[in-house]
């Protein structure tokens, strides 16, 4: 027997559509994989080892991944604690307080839900300030800032939502005055605010509203958003910075360090350090449960969740239009910041005018936040 | 690759003041394992089990096979060390790293994994339901005057079930009306003076034991249930499961 | 830093996070789980009546699903069965049933609490008829006034609506329909269809049947209270019911059982003196069996077998206070109610007995202003007195009470008795009797020792300018 055998099918390069042969896997197994998902190792490895700008070994610049690691537990935590949730007025008070106090670690995972969501808005609201303190949302950056906007907003209404299912008295009047703040929009309020409760005023319909906008089509938003901003930002890259203390160091130091596995290191302390936090947080103070929403009694003082604080002094001070009209104005502003600040920059090069708006914005929203905080009504 | 496990024990002395000696004497110590440095002790009164792994792989940059070791990792004193023969200094260098590496390494993971580990098992423990209660109570059933002489009259108990009162004349008892052969219903037959299943033919006593019929070959008698007068009115203990 | 370093501080911070979940898991494990609460047993006839009033009255049947009675099997039909020849059972759906549910109906299970209820005072409430109250508000102030008032708490004779025939009034389905002046009604001493007396709901509000709403003071104070028997005021003024008041959340008022010492130290309420179990003795539905002094007519007696009742009463002072204090406090108690029979009640009662036996008032009460005068002050203001040292409050003891009580009896009752006088000298005679006691010699002016005490005091104590 001089002939030699045929190679066996199995080390047979495989292609995947449209690309080139892929070197074959080195087990059996490998290989008997390789066949069924042909995936270009090389490929994948290329583009998510992208090289991360020295900058990201500061921990002030990995808050971007903090809200989707908490929206990852969010996700994680809501789906569990929708097994015993039941969106009907009737019932869904009494099933959040099965949860908590019937359901082994149901109290547990309602108040790592409870937590994280309020974690999750500030480590958002921290990473917008960031970009927007570093002019990272510059050109050519703008339209993942304006997605940016977008998630804050979706995250601000997962909130609203969120606790509106408890059905405690804050969920029935937090609803109530959200709703005639929707319906202070001039032209369309009343229709939009028919379509959000589903009715007239608050009612059967309007709880199973807030549940599916909670659990369906916010988390398919946030998902899409997120998507889109982490690709954009993947395909942009990591703004690169100067910094003073690199520019002491020499151009013969290197720049960039590997994403994987380094920078995915220092992500893995954070979401540990932050499901240690929450742990703590959740022990420590459980989420409670107020009185049961009644319809007939609005409470003395009620108050929403701190991040509204700023909007509910805001409407206090200026009256329910013009404080829906100025709060839609400035979320207008900010979305289009970008294209504002280019033509600021446009004329006056040097402006430093940016930074001070922002300071200002923020100190504002500061000062509305803790003036409804100590103030009692 | 090489797996290892073992057991050391040492007797104590139960009473020290008693004059007898019940412990164990180390001649020549070699106790560095459990005491660290102290070696002025011999074992005595321990109980130690330990267990752990070592594995050889791939390690030097040279391509020569070095071993690499994991185990119960005891507090290290480098210069303590004693080098195996033949190993130069950059050698061990390569080894330490690797074997801090593989540390870090499997230590993380385990941290990892019992995390995952802890978190799935509350998650586990969240979704599956609790133990049903069972709930012993007596409710009210009738006043006694309801329940004529002589015939069986129904009553529904909370749990779907009916009992089948019956003024024996002697007695009052309350049977499950379910025929433990094949749940037909059974009646109560006043002539006879006792309970007749009409599916197979099934014959009980006035207090429920089987005397013919399948359930009586079977002998399976029907569910008695208490029954207690008290004054005017009849009550009767059940037994229901509830699902917190 | 290292990427070994890393991993170092993600290996740390897990077992960190695994020490965190650790306690989450002894938090969970110390957690007191609720025990799974029985769910109402509806009886077999109730079925049906649940369908239509869970729909038409829903609060009577959420009320019922809170109560004891549902968790036992007690449902609608249980109580308002009723039997073909009852007075006023009607056809309703299929089944024979009535409207109104009397102590008989509740007695055929709580054998024991009907017996002793029967026994009491409180089952007796509506035998007022022939009483002055009666007359001054069926007559004097109108029969509305006493059905909607008086009635309310003593209880209505309940009787048919007729018809102008005389025949009972019924309507469409030929349910007999009660009389509006006696129906609604939970007087206590209500007199039912069956001839039985008495209303459970007066105190045990329907349909939740809640032990705790009987063991609350306000329960009480629906008839206890106003001019005549303020006893809930008096209650609210004294220790007892400040340390009721705050401590409310202590009182275990749900508790089934409900011994003072044992399942509650708190407070004591009406019904804790009153009725409750303590260590030593059951509860009881005879609301006087711990009563000693009848302290309603004008002159108070002591009741039959009073040794034995008040040795219950000190029974349960005891649980709290030390003998010499209950002691004590009964002392100047019997001293105070002596005082008033003598100084005030035995006088007044004299010269109205005189005034009566020499004609000089009409037999018919209410229509002199001397009856009025004399009703207030022993019905009004001698009560309170006498209520308020009972129950320790001062205020209804003095101001309300004796101030009221002496001003009533020197300056309106004596004058107005003179006057219905007319000179005659036997009632004149009766009249200087009265006032001629020791207690009433102030009247005849104080000695110079005294007066200079007085002034002394106030000089001492407000100044120079007030010992005017």
């Amino acid at each position: 027997m001089t002939t030699a055998a045929p190679p066996p099918p199995d080390l047979e390069p495989v292609t995947p559509h449209g690309g080139r042969p892929l070197p074959p896997a080195r087990t059996r197994f490998g290989r008997w994989l390789q066949r069924r998902v042909p995936v270009d190792l090389e490929a994948l490895r290329y583009y998510s080892n992208e090289p991360v700008p020295n900058h990201l070994k500061h921990w002030w610049w990995c808050l971007g991944g903090t809200p989707a690691m908490l929206f990852t537990v969010q996700a994680a935590t809501g789906i569990l604690l929708s097994f015993y949730y039941v969106p009907d007025p009737s019932q869904a008070y009494e099933s959040v307080r099965r949860v908590s106090e019937v359901v082994p670690f149901g109290w547990f995972l309602r108040s790592i839900h409870r937590w994280s969501s309020n974690l999750m808005i500030a480590a958002v609201i921290l990473h917008m300030m960031r970009v927007f303190f570093t002019g990272a949302y510059r050109k050519p950056r703008e339209l993942n800032w304006m997605i940016g906007i977008g998630l804050l907003g979706t995250t601000f209404f997962f909130g609203f939502t969120g606790y509106s299912l408890v059905y405690e008295q804050l969920s029935y009047w937090g609803a109530t005055v959200a709703g005639n703040l929707t319906e202070a929009v001039p032209l369309i309020g009343t229709y939009l605010a028919r379509l959000l409760r589903g009715g007239e005023m608050i009612g059967d319909n309007t709880l199973t509203r807030f549940f599916i906008l909670h659990i369906g089509i916010l988390p398919a938003l946030i998902t899409a958003l997120l998507a889109g901003h982490i690709l954009l930002f993947r395909l942009h890259g990591v703004t690169e910075f100067e910094f003073e203390s690199a520019r002491l160091r020499g151009p013969e130091e290197k720049k960039t360090f590997p994403f994987f596995p380094d920078h995915v290191m220092t992500e893995l302390i954070i979401g540990i350090g932050l499901a240690f936090l929450l742990t703590c947080l959740a022990v420590i103070f459980p989420a409670g449960l107020a009185e049961k929403a009644n319809p007939l009694l609005t409470p003395a003082h009620i108050k929403p969740e701190w991040y509204f604080f700023w909007t509910f002094r805001w409407l206090k001070l200026t009256g329910l239009t013009l404080a829906v009209l100025s709060i839609g104005f400035f979320g207008f502003l900010a979305l289009v910041w970008p294209f504002i600040d280019q033509a600021i920059r446009r004329r006056r090069p040097a402006s430093e005018i940016s930074v001070k708006i922002g300071l200002a914005a923020v100190c504002a929203l500061l000062v509305l936040t803790v003036w409804e905080a100590v103030a009692t009504h | 690759m090489r797996a290892f496990a073992g057991y050391d024990f040492a007797t104590g002395d139960k009473n020290p003041a008693d004059g007898k000696r019940q412990e164990f004497f180390n001649f020549l110590p070699t106790n560095h394992p459990h005491y660290g440095y102290m070696d002025y002790e011999g074992w005595r009164n321990i109980r130690s089990p330990y267990s752990g792994a070592s594995l050889y792989g791939q390690g030097g940059r040279r391509g020569r096979p070095e071993p690499v070791r994991a185990g119960p990792v005891r507090a290290a004193d480098p210069r303590r060390r004693r080098f195996p023969p033949g190993l130069s200094d950059v050698n061990l260098r390569v080894l330490m790293e690797n074997r801090r590496g593989f540390l870090s390494r499997l230590l993380m993971m385990a941290g990892l994994g019992s995390v995952a580990a802890g978190v799935s098992a509350m998650a586990t423990r969240y979704l599956y339901p609790l133990k049903a209660v069972r709930l012993k109570r007596r409710i009210f059933l009738a006043p006694a005057a309801d329940v004529p002489a002589g015939k069986g009259r129904p009553y529904r108990l909370p749990d779907g079930s009916t009992a089948l009162v019956t003024d024996t004349g002697a007695d009052l008892v309350a049977l499950s009306d379910v025929c433990p052969h094949l749940g037909c219903k059974v009646r109560y037959e006043g002539a006879q003076g006792n309970f007749v299943c009409p599916c197979h033919g099934g014959l009980f006593e006035k207090d429920g034991t089987a005397i013919a019929g399948p359930p009586a070959d079977e002998g399976k008698n029907l569910k008695r249930y208490a029954v207690t007068r008290v004054g005017e009115n009849l009550f009767i203990d059940i037994e229901e499961t509830v699902q917190p | 830093m290292t990427l070994d370093q890393k991993r170092m501080i993600v290996a740390s911070l897990s077992f960190l996070f695994l020490a965190a979940l650790l306690i989450v898991a002894w938090v969970e494990g110390g957690k007191q789980r609720l025990q799974p609460k029985p769910k109402p047993v509806v009886g077999a006839e109730s079925g049906k009546c649940l369908q239509c009033h869970e729909q038409k009255t829903p609060v009577i049947a959420e009320q019922w699903k809170d109560s004891r009675h549902a968790q036992l099997g007690v449902s609608c039909y249980e109580c308002h069965r009723a039997g073909e020849g009852d007075r006023d059972a009607f056809l309703h759906e299929g089944k024979t049933i009535a409207t109104v549910v009397s102590p008989a109906d509740c007695g055929s299970c709580h054998q024991d609490l009907a017996r002793e209820f029967e026994h009491s005072h409180h089952s007796k409430a509506a035998q007022f008829i022939g009483s002055l109250d009666n007359v001054l508000g069926e007559v004097v102030e109108g029969p509305l006034a006493a059905a909607n008032g008086c009635w309310q708490c003593h209880g209505s004779t309940l009787a048919f609506a007729k018809e102008a025939d005389g025949s009972i009034r019924r309507d469409k389905t030929g349910k007999p329909l009660l009389d509006p002046m006696t129906w609604p009604n939970t007087g206590i001493g209500r007199v039912n269809l069956d001839g039985s007396r008495g209303a459970c709901s007066a105190c045990h509000s329907r349909h939740a049947f809640k032990k705790s709403v009987a063991r609350q003071p306000e329960v009480c104070g629906k008839c206890h209270m106003g001019p005549d028997h303020p006893q809930i005021e008096i209650y609210e003024e004294s220790k007892h019911g400040i340390a009721f008041r705050t401590r409310i959340a202590e009182m275990n008022l749900d508790s089934p059982s409900w011994v003072l010492g044992e399942d509650y130290t708190a407070a004591p309420t009406c019904a804790s003196c009153h009725m409750s179990a303590t260590r030593n003795q059951p509860v009881t539905h005879d609301v006087g069996a711990r009563i000693s002094w009848t302290l309603r007519p004008v002159v108070s007696k002591r009741l039959e077998n009073w040794e034995k009742r008040r040795e219950s009463m000190k029974d349960v002072c005891h649980t709290c206070h030390a003998p010499d204090f209950v002691a004590a406090f009964y002392t100047t108690f019997d001293a105070t109610v002596d005082m008033w029979n003598r100084k005030f009640a035995l006088p007044a009662q004299k010269v109205m007995d005189a005034l009566r036996a020499r004609g000089r008032l009409t037999p018919t009460p209410f229509d002199e202003e001397l009856e009025w005068s004399f009703y207030r002050l022993w019905h009004h203001e001698g009560r309170r007195a006498r209520m308020g040292v009972s129950m320790q409050g001062p205020d209804y003891t003095q101001w309300h009470g004796f101030f009221e009580v002496a001003e009533r009896f020197y300056f309106d009752f004596i004058p107005k008795a003179r006057e219905a006088a007319h000179g005659d000298p036997e009632v004149a005679r009766v009249i200087k009797a009265s006032l001629d006691s020791p207690e009433h010699a102030w009247l005849k002016g104080m000695s110079p020792e005294e007066r200079a005490r007085i002034d002394a005091f106030y000089r001492e104590r407000y100044g120079a300018e007030a010992a005017r």
